[in-house]
């Protein structure tokens, strides 16, 4: 996931939304709104890592059967080979970022929040507008 | 295409019979094949239209969709649901939304009498490999 917001305001202003992009959508995209300042849009690219676990599979082999000489596949023992099961959001908030994607929370009611620096500390949710 | 190829058929359809209709998928025939997809929101600005920017860079015009949240006038109020775009206002003005797309990017064209001044409008947009024509 890719969010681009005002920096200004913590407004989130678009996304591209996946897990994996490739590189000319990371160098290339970008969502901003007709005279509005370059320098005033942020652009956050989710981070992601495996999530890796060992898992036992079977070790086989082909022979043939004495008899009827057909090929049949046997198992002859087990090994431990390190998978990777999925990709998960690699930050603290990572569980905001799955809701996100799940659908279980809209990223656009929430805005951005961003220390000093500017560096992403997370999403905070919006007060609701209630019409009087 | 010759007699090789690639097809799903629905459910309860023989895929060397069904029809076109019923299969799910044909190497045989083109499909869109999504380059980005998202959401976001603008807001509305009644002293100038606003137009939002979607910089593909993708140096051709891919084809696209893109669906918006609308004023509705006759209730004073944001739509939830999202319309196709183009959007023509009922009532006319500078209200329309408009979508139209370049080598470099899709620009959306919410025009300044669509929403009074500070309403946020939500959009989701689908970019595709595909070439528009």
């Amino acid at each position: 996931m890719i969010v681009f917001y005002n920096k200004k305001t913590g407004d989130i202003i678009g996304t591209v939304n996946g897990r994996a992009h490739d590189k000319h959508t990371l160098d290339n995209f970008s969502i901003s709104v007709e005279g509005m300042d370059k320098s005033d849009i942020g652009k956050y690219v989710v981070p992601y890592a495996p999530v890796e676990k060992n898992i036992e599979v079977p070790i086989k082999e082909l022979r043939v059967k004495k008899g009827t000489m057909k090929v049949i596949e046997v198992i002859v023992g087990k090994r431990t080979v390190r998978k990777t099961l999925e990709l998960t959001p690699d930050v603290s908030f990572k569980d905001k970022i799955l809701d996100f994607e799940s659908g279980k929370e809209d990223i656009m009611d929430h805005k951005i929040k961003l220390d000093k620096d500017g560096t992403v500390l997370g999403f905070d949710k919006k007060a609701k507008h209630i019409d009087s | 295409m010759g007699d090789y190829g690639f097809k799903v058929s629905q459910p309860g359809y023989d895929v060397g019979t069904a029809e076109i209709r019923n299969l799910v998928y044909s190497s045989e025939y083109d499909t869109f094949k999504v380059y980005a997809f998202g959401a976001g929101t603008i807001t509305a600005s009644t002293a100038a239209a606003t137009t939002l920017v979607i910089n593909h860079n993708m140096n051709y015009r891919p084809a696209f969709a893109f669906y918006t949240q609308i004023f509705d006038v006759f209730v004073g109020t944001t739509t939830t649901e999202y319309n196709m775009a183009p959007y023509s206002d009922p009532v006319g003005g500078d209200a329309s939304i408009i979508p139209y797309v370049g080598t470099a990017d899709l620009r959306v064209r919410f025009g300044r009498q669509h929403a009074p001044n500070g309403t946020p409008i939500r959009y989701k947009y689908f970019l595709y490999y595909n070439q528009a024509r």
